[in-house]
């Protein structure tokens, strides 16, 4: 079979950090050794990032066959000049530094002006400011006045075409842009990025321009000569791949997380609702979807978007067996580590002060709907209520959603919850190693979350929260009662106090259900994958016929 | 279909169930159709028919309570019930009350017929857009819960644009017939006027709007005006009003031609399609449906009035190559609306909405809200609101589970007010209150599914939003909130609520609540699915003040507590005060009742009077009023007036707050109760003096007299607003409060009164609001 995979992710991207960029080198890894040949379309942009995956995954290059816009936009490349950060030279940084003090003179000087009550000092401290100023201005008008006309003129046409663009096609009303300029001088007193004019404006530009390059890939892919059996779409966010018309286009369709959590993915404003067209356009128009459970398949594909269930195949995730990551001479018995019988040395490269530390375990993005609120409540209540000695670590950064770092702030705990942030994968198959339970409290989920393989690839047990995405998967192995009701914090709360006192019970209890999913490497996945591909191509067929 | 099944087809249409019934039929369903229909709005194309009965298998018991049955009208419990046991399917109008009720009660699948709206109206606004200027957010809930079983059949494809994406993923094409729609050309002409229709002119606005302009442009031209007038447009000789048969197969085969102006893009009469049907010609003017529906090239398509003036004046000259031209091509107008066409449709919908997976019934999550840090009397009611439904929750084996919240605030810090729930198995959740502006509900709206079809103009600038922490109650199914004041802001709240109201003591101490409060309270009731009311006189302020519709206040039982001190241990040999609970609040009649006990102790009033209740204890002359949270102004007051008088000061002795035993006892030690309040929903401590064999002393005020009149306690009124009246009553009861005390109910028969009572009652009403199953 001849698989195409559209790729069409925004510039800055890199593949192999990515979740599903991992995901998708899995995939297509899968794919190869299956005896497919693989087509993989993305933006110029994308190239290098997508040559990192394929040697990450051990790819063959030579096998892979790469369509491609011709070039980077403009924009892309002023903005890659000016903003992406290179490796400067001592020239430049001596640059930056002069820069820095200037600022901090004029910095003190407008102190000053503002501190001072005799006219005389007024004027003095004014003067590097009326200096600065004729600097700027006096060249600018010196420039624009011995300019040729026609560049005078193609400068304004530049800017009033720059502004029709932010109006027309950014989504910004001309009716609330007084209001919006008021509310940005607002966000950038208070840092608040998000809610920024500026920011938003820089994001409309940014999101045209990804749109645009995905409807030149896709049109590059309709004029290219051979057909090409699927053309897999492993995100929602790209609805131009929707008219591909060289094979048929299956996509993956992960979940609809801001449509379940409006209120609280609405402080995000126009980030959120702009993907969330995208998303919805594309669940709209696609006819052959992939999720990754049955429960979004049922619910979101097929009673909210009302596709038909042959329409919609639900292929579970591979398991992500963290053991390759540790490296651990002499393989220590760590099949079972709720006897902790690791080296000092080991925790001490991997946790340094925390090395000794007893803690629970969540590895996620802090995000509103993984319910991490809850587990601080939880958490709080065993150590300051039940004394339990125990830490509680996370990934998810403390600032990203606000409401973590207020509470862990406001109750003190921030010598108890400790965030470890970006962690390399080794680090985080150690976190999951050295961890006493493995909590997860998510209140929404596109699949079977990955954290449950994760540690007990590693030996360490799970609880979980009882939603249908789990229940699924727990229930047909008898293990409801790992469960609890996320929505309730002490009963959260209940059965990590329960799990910690019985975790060599629970591990040899989730074994079975583990040892299955061990059983799906990522080439039985991508088996499974093709099979979806081959059932829908012959629907596809049938309703031609 | 292995079975027939059956479906309740809630029109009465005409037209529509000429076509639509006999295909139901002919596709195996069982149909049945509504008797009961008022014409109050003058709806000339409904009508009533029982010509289907014959085809149902119902019993004949149930047959005839359905035909009994108005289903404009809330339906009793045991319609319901019939509805939901014998029918697989309704197919409903899209009435925002009707439709409502069954996504409140039925189980079934649920498809809304959508056809001909005006302007951009959608059906997500028609559904959710209440009549006094608020969106009603739950109804959208309700329907995105719902998911695998609500459908929108949409009578013409291009409906779905203006739709709500949550509508339009759930919506079916699902095409309006017409009878007989294929060209019969029998239009012979002749008749040198044209035809115009357009109904009730001197009683509807849009077409009174229509004739004016229908005259201005064309006036001139010779012409007749059709259609039924509820009242007689005597002036104008042209304008023919209903016609006999043979008078209008004449019109229609023998007039010049028919002028259709509608430029409605999502609505259409049926006259102009009958007009095809005859092989009338037919001019219309472009923008409307009919472009739509084909006719954006058509030789009868009109630009502009000129343009259409120029087109009739040739065919009223008999232009025949253009008359040819024009009946020739406007037959294809009527192609969607032939029988085979729909029928095609109607069969793809139909599978489609068969073949939804049906989810068992899961568990239906209830969220019993206290929207404010309260610990008195709300705090009460609230608590005494669960215990009761999660009692009947626990007898009747109900599918439901219950949820206590409340706002985060110092209070609760001190002591867990809540274990009482806790106990219960009641999940308890803790939620801040945030303010949000427009662009946050916007984009909030947009992520909900629910853009773009809310009406903007109804969404307040700035909100108040409660937020868990969670899902921010988005897991659950029905709110209730204990009381109608929440945030400074209007409400925003996605999920169907109930709110109790308690008062509206706004209407009659003005002061009590700021116009701004008392404007977002109604807002918030006005959002919400129903009201409960403990009192007659409250639900009648509902309707009155609040403007809520009558259907939707529902009188609930007061949820009273009596006191668990038996009125029988302590003997007193001698009474000798009166006790007088309040609180620090400006509405209580403080400065009134401090006159007219200065008087009653002028005049040789011998008992001393014990003031007890919240905050009370500023009104000791000295107290300090620093960080009292009081209104300071209105305290002074009481302090002065205390503190000039000797009497006063001699006679009166303030407690301030006490624990609930010894107020009971200090209640139980006392003459009579004095409650000189008024406004409010009735005072409780009547109740609790009954209980303990005291008599009392009240204010006259409709919600006292039904408070007290529900517990069959005969109490001693006076006018609030006359000092006289209050000294009178001081006096009277001085000497008679044996004689009142005797009078009094026996405990056991006031604690039938209580709240545990009322759980059944309680329950019931609340599954009216939300359905839920039962494994009883």
């Amino acid at each position: 079979m001849r698989i195409g995979v559209f790729l069409g992710y925004g510039p800055q991207t890199i593949l192999s950090k990515e979740g599903l960029g991992r995901y998708i080198g899995t995939l297509i890894k899968g794919f190869q050794d299956e005896g497919h040949s693989v087509v993989i379309a993305s933006p110029h942009w994308l190239v290098k990032s997508l040559d990192g995956l394929i040697d990450d995954f051990s790819i063959r290059k030579a096998d892979v066959e790469c369509i491609t816009t011709t070039n980077d936009p403009v924009l892309w490349k002023i903005y890659k000049k000016i903003f992406v950060k290179k490796k400067r030279g001592r020239l430049y940084r001596l640059f930056e530094l002069i820069l820095k003090k200037i600022k901090c003179f004029f910095g003190w000087t407008a102190n000053k002006i503002a501190q001072t009550d005799s006219y005389a000092n007024f004027i003095i401290f004014s003067i590097p400011f009326l200096f600065i100023t004729t600097a700027i201005i006096l060249p600018a008008v010196i420039l624009l006045s011995v300019m040729p006309f026609w560049l005078v003129c193609v400068i304004l046409l530049f800017g009033v075409l720059s502004a029709y663009v932010l109006i027309k096609k950014g989504g910004v009303g001309l009716d609330d842009l007084r209001a919006r300029l008021s509310s940005s001088v607002k966000a950038v007193k208070s840092h608040d990025i998000s809610a920024s004019f500026f920011f938003e404006c820089m994001f409309s530009l940014f999101r045209i321009m990804e749109h645009s390059e995905q409807k030149k890939l896709r049109d590059a892919i309709n004029h290219c000569q051979d057909m090409v059996d699927v053309w897999f779409v492993p995100s929602l966010f790209w609805p131009e791949a929707l008219n591909i018309n060289k094979g048929i286009v299956v996509l993956n369709a992960p979940d609809l997380v801001t449509e379940e959590f409006p209120l609280s993915y609405a402080t995000g404003g126009k980030i959120y609702t702009s993907a969330m067209k995208g998303l919805q356009f594309t669940l709209q128009k696609g006819k052959w979807f992939i999720t990754y459970g049955d429960y979004i398949r049922n619910e979101l594909l097929i009673n909210e978007y009302k596709k038909s269930s042959y329409q919609v195949v639900a292929i579970r995730h591979a398991n992500n067996n963290m053991m390759p990551y540790i490296n651990i001479p002499n393989a220590i018995n760590i099949l079972n580590n709720t006897r902790k019988n690791y080296t000092k040395a080991f925790t001490e490269s991997f946790l340094g002060k925390y090395s000794n530390v007893r803690y629970i375990f969540y590895s996620s993005q802090s995000r509103p709907h993984k319910n991490i609120l809850n587990l601080l409540k939880a958490f709080e209540y065993l150590l300051r209520k039940r004394f339990l000695p125990i830490k509680l670590f996370l990934t998810g950064s403390f600032d990203i959603y606000k409401p973590i770092g207020e509470y862990i702030r406001e109750h003190n705990l921030e010598k108890e919850v400790i965030s470890f942030y970006n962690v390399p994968a080794q680090k985080l198959a150690a976190l999951y190693y050295c961890a006493d339970l493995v909590v997860n409290p998510t209140l929404y989920e596109g699949g079977f979350p990955f954290t449950f393989g994760e540690g007990m690839s590693v030996g360490t047990p799970s609880v979980m929260s009882d939603i249908p995405q789990t229940r699924e998967v727990l229930e047909p192995a008898g293990l409801e009662d790992i469960m609890f009701d996320p929505y309730d914090w002490k009963a959260m709360a209940e059965k990590i106090e329960y799990a910690l006192n019985h975790k060599e019970e629970l591990y040899q209890k989730e074994l079975p259900l583990y040892q299955e999913m061990a059983k799906r490497t990522p080439e039985v996945e991508a088996a499974e994958y093709v099979e979806a591909f081959k059932y829908f191509i012959a629907q596809e067929a049938a309703e031609k016929a | 279909m292995d079975k027939r099944k059956r479906m309740l087809w809630l029109f009465n249409h005409t037209s529509l169930r000429k076509t639509q019934v006999p295909m139901l039929i002919d596709m195996g369903y069982e149909v049945y159709c509504p008797k009961i229909y008022s014409y109050e709005w003058g709806d000339y194309s409904a009508s009533v028919s029982y010509d289907f009965d014959s085809s149902l298998t119902l019993p004949p018991e149930v047959l005839e309570e359905l035909n009994d049955t108005d289903f404009y009208s809330p339906l009793t419990f045991s319609v319901m019930q019939i509805i939901n046991s014998y029918f697989d399917v309704i197919f409903s109008v899209a009435i925002p009350e009707i439709v409502e009720r069954f996504l409140v009660s039925y189980s079934g699948t649920l498809v809304v017929q959508g056809y001909g709206l005006l302007g951009n109206l959608s059906c997500t606004e028609l559904l959710s857009y209440s009549f006094n200027n608020s969106t009603r957010l739950g109804i959208l809930d309700m329907i995105k819960k719902r998911r695998n079983n609500f459908w929108l059949a949409l009578g013409y494809r291009n409906l779905k644009e203006t739709e709500a994406l949550l509508l339009q993923n759930c919506s079916l094409y699902m095409p309006i017939e017409l009878v007989d729609a294929v060209p019969q050309n029998k239009w012979k002409g002749g008749d040198n006027r044209i035809v115009f229709v357009c109904p009730k002119i001197r009683t509807n606005k849009y077409y009174e709007k229509v004739y004016r302009e229908f005259c201005n442009d064309f006036g001139d031209l010779p012409h007749i005006i059709g259609g039924r007038q509820m009242l007689a447009v005597e002036d104008d000789k042209n304008v023919t009003g209903f016609l006999p048969d043979d008078k209008y197969i004449y019109n229609m085969t023998h007039l010049a031609a028919m002028f259709y102006h509608s430029q409605e893009p999502r609505h259409i009469h049926y006259h102009p399609l009958e007009a095809i049907k005859w092989g009338m010609p037919l001019i219309f003017m472009a923008g409307g449906m009919l472009d739509h529906l084909g006719g954006i090239n058509l030789p009868g398509r009109a630009t502009s009035v000129a343009d259409a003036r120029k087109k009739l004046k040739r065919l009223l000259m008999g232009d025949n190559i253009f008359i040819k031209k024009v009946t020739k091509s406007q037959e294809v107008l009527l192609q969607s609306f032939n029988k085979d066409y729909c029928r095609r449709f109607w069969e793809v919908g139909m599978r489609k909405i068969e073949s939804a997976l049906i989810i068992p019934g899961k568990k239906r999550r209830i969220a019993v809200i206290m929207p404010a840090p309260y610990i008195g009397g709300v705090y009460d009611y609230a608590i005494r609101f669960c215990i009761n439904l999660q009692e009947e929750i626990q007898i009747h084996r109900a599918n439901v589970e219950l949820i206590f919240a409340y706002p985060k605030n110092e209070l609760y810090a001190e002591k867990d007010y809540f274990s009482i729930l806790k106990k219960r198995n009641i999940q308890v959740r803790e939620f801040i209150i945030e303010t949000k502006d427009r662009k946050w509900i916007e984009a909030t709206l947009e992520l909900a599914g629910y853009q773009p079809r809310i009406n903007k103009l109804s969404l307040p600038d700035t909100v108040t939003v409660l937020r868990d922490g969670m899902r921010d109650f988005g897991d659950c199914d029905y709110a209730f909130f204990m009381s109608d004041s929440v945030g400074m802001k209007p409400l925003f709240f996605l999920c169907p609520y109930t709110m109790v109201v308690h008062d509206y003591i706004q209407r009659y101490v003005p002061e009590a609540v700021s116009a701004e409060a008392d404007r977002v309270k109604c807002y918030n009731q006005r959002q919400a699915s129903s009201l409960f009311v403990t009192s007659e006189p409250t639900r009648q302020d509902a309707i009155n003040h609040g403007c809520i519709d009558p259907e939707r206040v529902i009188l609930s039982p007061p949820l009273i507590s009596f006191p668990e001190f038996n009125r029988k241990s302590g003997i007193y040999k001698e009474k000798t005060y009166f006790l007088w609970s309040t609180n620090a609040a400006p509405h209580k009649n403080h400065l009134r009742a401090l006159d007219a006990l200065e008087l009653y102790y002028q005049q040789g009033g011998a008992l001393e009077c014990v003031i007890t209740g919240a905050f009370t204890q500023y009104f000791k002359p000295k107290a300090s009023l620093t960080d009292a949270p009081v209104v300071k102004e209105y305290i002074r007051k009481i302090q002065k007036k205390i503190e000039k008088c000797e009497l006063l000061c001699e006679h009166i002795s303030i407690k301030g707050n006490m624990p609930k035993i010894t107020y009971e006892k200090l209640l139980h030690g006392a003459c009579f109760a004095f409650h000189p309040g008024y406004g409010d929903n009735g005072n409780f401590t009547v109740t609790d003096a009954a209980s303990l064999g005291v008599p009392s002393l009240a204010s006259d005020y409709p919600a006292m007299r039904y408070l007290a009149d529900y517990a069959g306690i005969k109490v001693r009124y006076f006018d609030p607003f006359d000092i006289d009246s209050i000294v009178d009553g001081l006096h009277e009861m001085e000497q008679k409060y044996i004689e009142m005390s005797n009078q009094l109910p026996e405990a056991d028969v006031l604690n039938r009164k209580s709240f545990s009572y009322q759980a059944e009652r309680l329950y019931q009403l609340i599954r009216k609001q939300i359905a839920f199953d039962e494994e009883m």
